[in-house]
């Protein structure tokens, strides 16, 4: 595990989360994060095999600066083991599917069972996840079936969900924020929890603190 | 009926160029008998629609009696009953033979729909993305302090971790307030207490979710889903005619993607309520654009068949820059190796062949160069390859069957080598090709099937060869030069291959191992896809091409010794990254593209290294680590235990396989040798009893000369020259 975060020259705090794209394959995977990290879209990527990285940066806010670790996994079936070791370490995930391929919303629920097996909190939580419905530029949802898909996120243990498209640069960047949110959250809540540990214990606590 | 052939003239034409007057002819014909037979079916009601989804030969038979009987009847007719199956789905049913249809008709198109073809195809309705996409559709929640968990770190820790508390609870168990803190609403996250509907989730997900659409009718898709892939999956008793229509059905849904049917359904002003005439007629309609896309494609079919050995194509397909330009003198060697008479039949010399690969192939020779050097392996076999497909069945027959990996290769085919121009083309030549291609492999070998990767040898060969040729070479590198067995679907080798390599480096380059570890990369993160597609996914074409040479020549191994030398001989740039991203980063892109001059040097290196006995070293030394570790640790529960028992189970079932297989071949070797010596054993006996009777034969003819010597002396003749006249009588 790498360090996830510290306090750099400025004094402000700098955060390196990892975190997942996961999806059956050819649900929009590559395009999501290339779209999200360089602004670009192509029609004709290759096909991911093995695990693509890129890295995003954000400058949260004045104090907090967010480097995300996006790890673009490829959805075929059986490469799928391989990857799994993968999986370690990550603080959240972006889970992909296509709405306009029914069978990859299954695929879907499948990857998200697979990731809280996985890999959790240190609470035992699992994981931040969002799903993500891509390629809604081709397709419609009608408010109905918005508001079932929002049972289902729930019902499924997602963190929310999000009508996206990576063509057309729909809610990509707004997911993303959603994820990182829950993130800086939940990594807040572990802060103090530590901090109260430490209290407990007589110690001062130097670990990076937001200024 | 408001579906006239009228309207649905018009919305064709907007997709199809009116050039094609011939075609037009075609579909005018195709759409007024169709139109026409339309009432009729629905009349029969959705009764009979659900027969139609059960039984093909019923609504073979009743399409056929409502069908107006042009001459085009018997060509309609079977697809038709399929396309009610199979149009509205991407996939699960086979396209057959889709050799040669060509893409060149996209270029009449509407210039937007081409690249959006397969995607769009699925859907029934356009409609403006306005109203979904301006609503988030889940509105962050501000968690509540009060039911906020404890957390403890902000990161997460994989289940095997030993800090884990309760390894074996899983989210379901439980309880919902703890599990979802940051949600203030309270909801069941069990499964089973309140599951969404099947066809809830369908509708979800299916592109035709307007408001006021029916899931129930969902549900009927899906079934037809079902259906089809199951048909496709366990092919039905060999009868001709199913196999057919399905065949057809498929290609039409391909040519959905071509000709961009949908365009036609958004222009559909009704308001559909329930499954009804609405539903059928959409579905009718698009099965005529289909059929009409058909008989389009076809045409170009023609066409392409008669132009394929266009030296374009052969230049385009060799359009990629040589690393190792090849000297006319070599190319004057390949010549003549290539040129010998009963060339498959004779063994050159083997150090004249490495020292020619060595020199250069040229591009021109190479689809052939690599066919001679594959003849030549199987020359120096003393027992047929190891484990020869069971299937014997020819090429062109394995075309004619489905594939239940259509789905996989499908969604590959616009992802394989996307920019060079034989495979940009969407349902180009090139795809199609690649397509074919794949698809006879997958059924070749029904265990690995389709795996991601393959697309891109597949792509190699093809790039260098005829269609056959190149389902030859593949066959022939899976299986004689091992590569298969990195595809199989547990991918067990693969990771064994990804162990060998990081010990290749330990050993090797022992400070870029270093290195590497120190940030934690391991060679699976930045090497799977040089092992699954042979470098092709990710260098530029003329080093894929002499990797290719080499593999040829070598077999498997390549891939590792290409993947040290290349890593050992950029160590200095490598060493200069310091973070994960930057160094995979450099590893998977900018490597690649670093100039001819490396890729030469790398290839030369490659040709002189021998690291077999290592490779052998090290897949011992990774099952032995696997025991090891196996028997370590007892802090695992007993579930994870039995789990990871089981899977040590199957992989030792699996080497157990190979070993088997191994034995085999080893006893086939025997077998062979035993043959051999008893002929030789035969034959010694043969030559000894030869000896024998020509040793009697010497004994008896001297007997004779005693006796006429005898003869001779006792008739008191001592002239010589009538002794030899009595002789020589005698012997007459």
């Amino acid at each position: 595990m790498r360090k996830m975060s510290g306090d750099s020259e400025l004094g402000c705090t700098e955060h390196l989360f990892k975190v997942l794209v996961i999806g059956d394959h050819k649900v929009g995977k590559s395009s999501f994060v290339k779209r999200y990290v360089r602004n670009q879209f192509y029609e004709e990527l290759k096909t991911s095999i093995g695990v693509d990285f890129s890295m995003k940066v954000i400058d949260w806010d004045a104090h907090t600066r967010v480097r995300l670790q996006l790890w673009d996994i490829a959805g075929q079936e059986r490469v799928r083991g391989l990857n799994r070791v993968y999986f370690r370490g990550s603080s959240g995930a972006f889970v992909v599917y296509d709405l306009t391929n029914g069978s990859s919303l299954d695929g879907a629920l499948n990857w998200k069972r697979e990731l809280d097996c996985q890999v959790m909190l240190k609470n035992g939580h699992p994981i931040p996840a969002v799903l993500l419905a891509n390629k809604c530029d081709e397709t419609k949802v009608s408010r109905r079936n918005a508001s079932l898909l929002e049972k289902l996120c729930q019902e499924k243990g997602f963190t929310g969900c999000f009508q996206t498209s990576a063509k057309e640069n729909i809610n990509v960047d707004e997911a993303a924020k959603f994820l990182v949110k829950h993130i800086l959250q939940i990594n807040e809540e572990s802060m103090k929890e530590e901090e109260q540990k430490i209290h407990l214990k007589p110690q001062t606590n130097t670990n990076s603190v937001c200024c | 009926m408001c579906c006239t052939s009228q309207d649905v003239v018009v919305n064709a034409e907007s997709s199809v160029s009116s050039s094609r007057v011939r075609l037009e002819e075609f579909k005018s014909r195709a759409k007024r008998s169709l139109t026409e037979s339309l009432e009729g079916i629905w009349k029969g009601g959705n009764k009979s629609k659900s027969q139609r989804e059960n039984s093909e030969g019923e609504s073979n038979s009743s399409s056929s009696t409502t069908l107006s009987s042009t001459h085009q009847e018997t060509s309609l007719q079977e697809p038709l009953c399929s396309l009610l199956l199979s149009s509205p789905l991407r996939s699960h049913n086979s396209t057959g033979n889709l050799k040669h249809l060509e893409g060149s008709d996209r270029g009449q198109e509407d210039p937007e729909s081409p690249p959006q073809g397969f995607r769009r195809r699925a859907s029934t309705i356009s409609h403006s993305p306005m109203l979904s996409s301006s609503e988030p559709s889940l509105p962050p929640l501000q968690p509540t302090a009060a039911n906020k968990p404890k957390l403890v770190r902000h990161y997460s820790v994989s289940t095997d971790s030993p800090h884990q508390s309760n390894p074996s609870s899983s989210p379901a168990s439980s309880s919902p307030v703890c599990q979802r803190p940051l949600r203030p609403r309270s909801f069941a996250l069990d499964h089973s207490t309140r599951p969404l509907k099947r066809s809830d989730v369908a509708a979800l997900s299916s592109p035709g979710c307007v408001i006021g659409d029916d899931s129930p009718l969902r549900n009927r898709r899906h079934s037809w889903r079902q259906q089809i892939f199951l048909r496709v999956a366990t092919p039905q008793k060999g009868s001709e005619a199913k196999e057919s229509t399905l065949e057809v059905g498929s290609r039409m849904a391909l040519g959905g993607g071509v000709g961009g049917g949908d365009k036609t359904l958004g222009a559909l002003p009704e308001e559909r309520r329930k499954r009804s005439g609405a539903e059928l007629r959409e579905l009718w309609r698009k099965a005529i654009l289909q059929q009409i896309l058909l008989l389009r494609m076809e045409k170009e079919n023609q066409k392409l068949q008669a132009s394929e050995s266009d030296l374009q194509c052969k230049r385009q397909k060799l359009d990629y820059e040589e690393i190792t330009p090849c000297l006319k003198d070599v190319t004057l060697v390949w010549e003549r190796m290539l040129g010998t008479a009963g060339r498959a039949k004779v063994r050159f010399d083997m150090d004249e062949i490495h020292g020619a690969v060595g020199q250069g192939v040229p591009r021109q020779h190479r689809g052939e160069i690599w066919k001679f050097l594959s003849e030549q392996y199987l020359l120096r076999q003393e027992v047929p390859s190891a484990k020869p497909p069971n299937n014997d069945t020819p090429y062109k027959e394995l075309l004619k069957q489905l594939t239940s990996q259509q789905h996989a290769i499908l969604i590959d085919l616009g992802r394989t080598f996307p920019t060079h121009p034989y495979f940009s083309a969407q349902l180009g030549a090139g795809q199609l090709s690649l397509y074919n291609l794949l698809k006879a492999y997958s059924l070749l070998d029904p265990e690995v099937g389709y795996c991601q990767g393959l697309s891109f040898v597949a792509g190699v060969l093809l790039l260098h060869m005829s269609e056959e040729d190149a389902f030859h070479m593949l066959k022939f590198l899976m299986y004689d030069m091992g590569l298969r067995k990195q595809y199989r679907p547990d991918m067990i080798i693969l990771q064994i291959q990804m162990y060998q390599l990081s010990r290749l480096l330990h050993d090797y380059h022992r400070e870029l191992y270093s290195h590497l570890e120190l940030y934690e990369i391991g060679p699976s993160l930045y090497a799977a896809p040089w092992f699954l597609t042979a470098f092709a996914s990710h260098f530029p074409l003329g080093f894929v091409a002499r990797v290719f040479d080499m593999l040829f020549l070598q077999g498997s191994e390549v891939i590792f010794k290409v993947a040290l030398s290349l890593l050992g001989s950029h160590k200095p740039l490598i060493l200069q990254h310091d973070n994960l991203e930057a160094i995979v980063e450099f590893i998977k892109t900018t490597l690649p593209n670093l100039g001819l001059v490396q890729m030469e040097k790398t290839i030369n290196q490659v040709s002189e290294m021998d690291i077999s006995k290592q490779l052998q070293a090290y897949e011992v030394e990774y099952h032995v680590l696997q025991d090891e570790l196996l028997d370590g640790p007892s802090t695992l529960s007993h579930s994870q235990r039995a789990a990871q028992l089981e899977k040590t189970n199957g992989s030792l079932r699996q080497q157990n396989l190979d070993l088997l297989e191994e034995l085999q071949v080893a006893h086939a070797k025997i077998r062979c040798l035993e043959t051999r010596v008893d002929g030789l054993v035969n034959r010694d006996a043969e030559l000894q009893s030869q000896v024998k009777t020509l040793q009697q034969e010497q004994t008896d003819l001297q007997q004779t000369v005693c006796k006429l010597r005898d003869l001779l002396s006792s008739l008191g003749i001592s002239n010589p020259c009538p002794d030899l006249q009595i002789l020589t009588n005698n012997n007459q």
